[in-house]
């Protein structure tokens, strides 16, 4: 079917998308540059979660954690999430990662709300001098 | 590119953009389907007879192969958003990829033939229109607005294996042997977001999967699939071991185990792309921490 079809249009079809078709791996660009650096991809990934595009969302707190695994406001988000989005077993899985970590309370306060209640990572251990 | 797949690409203009690349190679060539949005340690692409290292940002272009090593993983985010995430020692291929945001239709299929991936379909995940289904060497996957994981391979049989439902037992053939489990959003999910579910197709049998921690099994070719069950905690554990985000245990990993990789020849793509790549793997299996219990963790080294 498609050899059939003349080249040219189809050529001239395909170069008339090109400006939307660059639009959106730029958008694409901006989604994964946002996720190199923590701020900004904690911000990216709430603005995510208030336009309701939790699984986006979630995908922007990987790639945090896939460049920064030890961070622990992007983990403790991701876990939320997965609560919200009915994984207990994976937010718990998460949440065990973070044993030894320091976490805040404002930040727990959002896993509770999302998870309701739920095992508190232990804190870290004062090294010895 | 099949027929079939011009057919359902057939009806706008992003659609004869994606036959148009696949009428003409240069174009075709040209045409990508997403972007690599992160790289964690080992990953490589094969185009043609090339490997080169991975690299941020760079477009996953048609038909490229994409390696991943011990402890490593890439994230592709494609044209519509959806997520997919490679794990270590792996070996995937988009075979298809059409996608129409005009008329918010796609048609995806990705082949894995080996290690773990996690699938996270994009935006109106509540809304799937077309088909998106993930292969495996034994087991076709239809996915219906959803987030799940899998694996392939020895990893696959080993998980299994330790779970009551699979049984030590079990005939199964290494090479091809496919665990598959649905992640969410189940029927409590919180928000603007519907439940997600996935067809298992193996053997001549399908099983429908619609809850979250729901697993089958698919031993070898020609088997049925197995379950579902409810993987346990430490299978699960074990999947996110080949897909995690963890650092080292006690706390090494961050930036300095990040190693971006060099690739992907990268060409601004169409908005409809026809695609694929792949994602190829090692053998060596290197667990990151996730044998940490979930609910009594463990203090850092």
């Amino acid at each position: 079917m498609v050899g059939k079809m003349p080249r040219l249009l189809l050529a001239l079809s395909a170069s008339a998308l090109l400006p939307a078709a660059a639009a959106a791996q730029d958008d694409l660009d901006a989604l994964a540059t946002a996720t190199e650096q923590v701020d900004s991809g904690m911000a990216l990934a709430r603005r995510q979660i208030a336009a309701s595009d939790l699984p986006g969302a979630l995908g922007a707190l990987e790639r945090i954690l896939l460049a920064h695994p030890e961070a622990v406001p992007p983990r403790l988000l991701y876990a939320s999430l997965l609560c919200r989005l009915d994984d207990r077993q994976g937010a718990e899985l998460e949440l065990g990662l973070l044993a030894g970590k320091q976490i805040g309370d404002p930040d727990w306060a959002g896993v509770e709300a999302a998870c309701g209640a739920v095992q508190r990572p232990a804190a870290p251990r004062r090294k010895k001098k | 590119m099949s027929g079939r797949a011009f057919r359902t690409a057939g009806r706008s203009a992003a659609a004869l953009a994606a036959m148009s690349m696949a009428a003409s190679p240069v174009l075709a060539q040209a045409s990508a389907v997403g972007v690599n949005a992160a790289i964690r340690n080992k990953v490589e692409i094969r185009s043609g007879r090339q490997v080169r290292p991975a690299v941020l940002r760079a477009r996953v272009i048609l038909n490229d192969e994409v390696r991943t090593g011990p402890a490593s993983q890439l994230q592709i985010l494609l044209l519509d958003r959806t997520t997919f995430t490679v794990g270590a020692n792996a070996r995937v291929a988009v075979d298809r990829f059409v996608y129409d945001p005009a008329a918010n239709s796609r048609s995806t299929s990705v082949s894995v033939t080996k290690g773990a991936f996690r699938f996270m379909s994009g935006r109106n995940l509540r809304k799937p229109a077309g088909s998106v289904q993930v292969r495996t060497p034994v087991a076709t996957i239809g996915i219906r607005g959803t987030i799940f994981e899998g694996v392939v391979g020895e990893d696959a049989l080993r998980i299994a294996r330790a779970e009551p439902a699979v049984g030590k037992k079990v005939k199964a053939k290494k090479e091809e042997a496919s665990l598959i489990v649905l992640r969410g959003p189940g029927p409590q999910t919180q928000g603007d977001v519907s439940r997600g579910a996935i067809d298992v197709t193996a053997g001549g049998q399908a099983v429908t999967i619609d809850g979250p921690g729901l697993a089958v099994f698919v031993p070898r070719q020609g088997a049925a699939p197995i379950g579902p069950f409810r993987l346990s905690a430490a299978g699960l554990q074990a999947l996110q071991a080949l897909l995690r985000t963890t650092a080292e245990p006690g706390g090494g990993g961050g930036k300095k185990s990040n190693k971006t990789r060099n690739t992907l020849l990268g060409v601004a793509g169409g908005v409809a792309a026809i695609g694929g790549a792949s994602i190829l793997g090692g053998k060596k299996k290197k667990r990151t921490p996730q044998q940490q219990p979930t609910q009594q963790p463990q203090k850092p080294r």
